[in-house]
């Protein structure tokens, strides 16, 4: 393999003046197979506005058992358990924020949308699709999260200092073919590719 | 096959930013004919560092001349949202990803043209570098 500048990449996050980078809606049946097919889904998920500077952080944690022999040496490992979770923060004020942070079921907006009201209390989120948009140059990608969950709504800081802020972790659950995150990479050089998302 | 990463020309891609919005702007120098043309803003990249292996972050100043000192302060306000909003835009042919902006607009006169304003403020660009195939 050559070495080639070209294919380290950035994390920058995919967003137009009117559409953000990471977006949420219903729990998608077909899972996406390709690139194209994760930007089709990409367009049916409703973004969530401006997240934090610290962008979208990605742990992909498999715990191990160890199988240790007689004289103590370590003979194998087996897999205990698969902890996939995407860490970010929401840092615009509005409903659709707080529908992925919370459900739409916790949040009403008034008629003429100006107005929010926000339950708080002890219920989860529901289970939803989450993806990411992200490009440095002509190359993008696309985290896809079938089946996600926020299962942690940090500490939300009211100060007249910083942003009001939504620190959620979207917990990555088993779609039902032993994989719970997909990403979806075009170096931007494939005759399919399209360059910017316009969704 | 090795790749040479090369710092951005900022202050011309800035420059071709800037004409292609509208603005009277220029790279240094100043051209002989300033003031016939106001508000002229000037793009000057005052050092920087190689943030990460494929980005550098340009410290950039901006000098807006005009006529009188409000006309130079409301312009480089009006400057400060458009440089702002440069992330995500190509500067020089390569992707900017970051904008900070450092110093807000300020009165600097300029000793060399004391018959114009001129208010001045920083911004933090960081942009990918740009590679070049051996």
């Amino acid at each position: 393999m050559s070495l080639d500048a070209a294919k380290v990449l950035v994390g920058t996050a995919d967003q137009q003046s009117s559409t953000g980078a990471v977006r949420s809606g219903a729990v998608i049946s077909t899972i996406p197979a390709s690139f194209s097919a994760a930007e089709t889904t990409l367009a049916t998920l409703t973004d969530s506005g401006y997240v934090s500077e610290a962008g979208v952080e990605l742990s992909n944690d498999i715990s191990t058992t160890d199988i240790v022999e007689w004289n103590r040496s370590v003979v194998r490992k087996v897999l205990d358990s698969f902890n996939g979770e995407l860490k970010l923060t929401l840092i615009q004020c509005d409903y659709e924020s707080w529908c992925q942070a919370l459900g739409s079921q916790y949040v009403t907006k008034s008629q003429d949308g100006h107005q929010l009201t926000i339950k708080m209390g002890a219920h989860l989120a529901p289970e939803q699709t989450f993806a990411i948009a992200l490009k440095d140059g002509t190359s993008r990608a696309i985290v896809v999260v079938p089946r996600g969950q926020v299962t942690t709504l940090d500490t939300i800081s009211f100060s007249a200092t910083e942003a009001i802020a939504l620190p959620i972790t979207i917990s990555c659950y088993d779609d039902g073919t032993g994989n719970s995150i997909y990403i979806f990479v075009d170096d931007g050089k494939s005759s399919g590719s399209t360059g910017i998302t316009g969704a | 096959m090795s790749t040479i990463r090369k710092t951005i020309d900022i202050e011309a891609g800035l420059q071709a930013l800037l004409v292609a919005d509208k603005w009277t702007a220029c790279a240094p120098p100043l051209p002989p004919t300033l003031g016939s043309s106001l508000p002229l803003v000037a793009v000057y990249r005052t050092g920087g560092t190689r943030a990460l292996f494929v980005q550098d972050e340009h410290a950039v100043t901006f000098d807006v001349y005009a006529a009188d000192d409000a006309a130079a302060m409301e312009s480089a306000d009006a400057l400060t949202a458009w440089a702002s909003a440069l992330e995500g835009r190509d500067i020089g042919g390569e992707p900017c990803h970051l904008v900070e902006i450092g110093a807000l607009p300020y009165n600097n006169p300029d000793p060399r043209h004391p018959t114009l304003a001129r208010a001045s403020f920083s911004a933090r660009i960081r942009t990918r570098v740009s590679h070049i195939n051996n």
